[in-house]
């Protein structure tokens, strides 16, 4: 630990005239879970990308384990696993072959290579499906397929672009277990912009926009921050009536109610009004007649993220995604 | 090396057990199926000759080789001409289509490495064509004599003018994701090497004259199919070879600082 496995020294990837990335420098730590965040179009993959060595930045330097990335590329992409956002599979391969071709690729030694896929097949799950085409297995299994391919030759560094874009809600959940697992075994750089996944997964996150940092703290004090800057109530009722809002919205230090159409409350309130806001709230509620069903309050990434990232002009924007 | 073979291993078996292969491959035969027996018959009436009773080498200055071993050459050109660009276009493009081409790259494998795994594999393939094509003129020596080894010079040019329509289809293949613009550019530039010594021979100047009787590919086989096998015309072919697999590494190497 202590080490910086990754350090990315004011990259710049300009397309065109187009700036991706801007002067980007951060590192990792060896057997760090880093997420990535940042809007679509804020040059996270090609951030990714330059990493993994498949490009070469304008400017600005990459070191892998104090190494140049562009001096020696061969050895160093044998300490890389990179899954891309699309899953780099072949349909018309079987699991197995393709896995023992990825093997052969990434010069595994011969005689472990068995072991490896083996070993690989059995981390991800891809045991029932092991035998099949991956033209007809599910989107799930594919995506751990992709995966299976970055864990091959057991690299030091696993870059995960969205690993779990376009799953369903258990097969995101079990993604999200794997990479767990995997934690303390490699230096892991996650990409999304699910938010609820870096704060089930990450150590820490480094959001980005328009190709430029814009914060990278650990997740424990961007949590104080959050805390300190205002309190997120969400309350929910069986029948909410215009008479609870505004019953509610006069409580001590409530700034804000907004309902939403699924009988939902979320209260906004200052830090500063002590601890007994919840019972507070739940008082009210209960003596409106209101049916309090559910009353959390959370750390939402999302307001961070929000309040970070918000530009209208790069929503507008169409990003295209280089190939 | 074992990377290479790797790369090879993989690639030869997705095009060969591919069901375009053996489209292609059942295409050729029942073409060359049907003019081969027409053409050798036609020659065995016209040499007043049975092609089953006496030797092939009829009178009259009529010779098999050239009147049916010849055109069965061309036509197996001609049919692998179209046929070559088919079985390359996937090598590259649907690499850069399905996106497994992130793979490749962030592989620790050069990319000289890649393209001659790729082109072997595509070479492989389409030399079991070329010799399913020499089959027939070979089944014909249990009947007819002829001079064995003419053929075997001009079945050598062949294949390796089939090697040079391999790289170029590679090279196309690696221009675009789209596997229907590579065949189109590999018939192309297939094409297009037949006729850019167009012309050299109206030249006053000679040295512009001799070198673009050297380009000529058809001054080639013409060497090979009389029988010579000219080194110059060997070193011709593996030149365009390789210049069109050092262009197909560039073009891979290029995705590596291009914007697109």
């Amino acid at each position: 630990m202590g080490i910086n496995m990754i350090e990315v020294h004011n990259v710049t990837k300009k397309y065109g005239s187009r700036a991706a990335v801007e002067n980007l420098s951060f590192s990792v730590k060896k057997g760090e879970v880093v997420g990535f965040l940042g809007p679509n179009g804020a040059g996270k993959t090609t951030t990714m990308k330059i990493i993994t060595g498949y490009m070469v930045p304008t400017a600005g330097e990459v070191k892998i384990a104090d190494e140049d990335i562009f001096e020696n590329p061969i050895k160093i992409k044998q300490k890389i696993g990179y899954l891309p956002e699309v899953p780099p599979i072949y349909s018309d391969m079987y699991v197995d072959k393709y896995l023992y071709y990825v093997a052969g690729l990434k010069k595994c030694p011969k005689d472990t290579i068995k072991s490896q896929v083996d070993s690989v097949v059995e981390k991800v799950g891809l045991q029932p499906v092991r035998c099949r085409l991956i033209h007809n297995i599910s989107k799930g299994f594919k995506q751990r397929t992709g995966l299976a391919q970055a864990l091959i030759g057991d690299p030091e560094i696993l870059i995960l672009d969205e690993p779990t874009v376009g799953l369903d809600p258990n097969q995101v959940l079990e993604m999200r277990n794997l990479i767990s697992q995997l934690r303390g075994q490699h230096t892991i750089i996650l990409s999304t912009h699910i938010l609820s996944e870096v704060q089930a997964t990450c150590d820490r996150i480094i959001i980005i926009k328009e190709g430029k940092m814009v914060t990278q703290e650990s997740l424990s004090s961007l949590r104080e921050k959050q805390a300190q800057s205002r309190r997120r109530i969400s309350v929910r009722v069986k029948n909410v009536s215009e008479d609870l809002i505004q019953e509610l919205k006069q409580l001590k230090g409530i700034e804000d109610v907004t309902s939403s159409p699924n009988s939902v409350l979320t209260l906004s309130a200052d830090t500063g009004v002590g601890s007994d806001l919840n019972e507070r709230v739940a008082k009210v509620v209960i003596n409106k007649g209101a049916g309090l069903v559910e009353l959390s309050e959370s750390f939402s990434l999302e307001d961070v993220f929000l309040k970070l990232t918000k530009d209208e002009k790069a929503e507008e924007r169409n990003y295209t995604d280089p190939v | 090396m074992r990377q290479f073979f790797n790369q090879f291993n993989k690639d030869f078996k997705q095009t060969f057990f591919n069901p375009v292969f053996f489209m292609m491959a059942g295409l050729c035969c029942s073409i060359w199926g049907f003019v081969f027996p027409r053409k050798l018959f036609e020659f065995a009436r016209v040499a007043g000759v049975s092609p089953f009773a006496q030797g092939g080498m009829g009178g009259g200055g009529y010779n098999i080789y050239e009147t049916v071993f010849i055109s069965h050459l061309s036509l197996t050109h001609l049919l692998l001409l179209f046929i070559v660009p088919i079985f390359t276009m996937r090598l590259i493009s649907e690499e850069k289509k399905l996106r497994t081409f992130d793979l490749l790259l962030t592989a620790p494998i050069t990319s000289t490495k890649i393209v001659l795994g790729k082109f072997l594999a595509a070479y492989a393939v389409v030399l079991v064509l070329v010799i399913l094509s020499f089959l027939y003129p070979i089944i014909t020596s249990w009947f007819a004599e002829f001079n064995i080894t003419l053929l075997v010079s001009a079945y050598l040019s062949i294949a390796l003018l089939m090697g040079v329509y391999t790289a170029i289809g590679l090279f196309s293949s690696s221009l675009s994701a789209s596997v229907m613009l590579s065949v189109f550019l590999g018939i192309i530039f297939s094409v297009a090497l037949h006729f850019v010594s167009l012309g050299g021979q109206l030249s006053n100047n000679p040295l512009y004259s001799s070198v673009m009787e050297y380009l000529s590919v058809s001054t080639h086989l013409d060497n090979f199919f009389r029988g010579n096998i000219v080194s110059s015309s060997v070193v011709f072919f593996f030149i365009v070879i390789g210049f069109f697999l050092f262009m197909t590494q560039r073009v891979i190497e290029s995705s590596r600082w291009r914007s697109q």
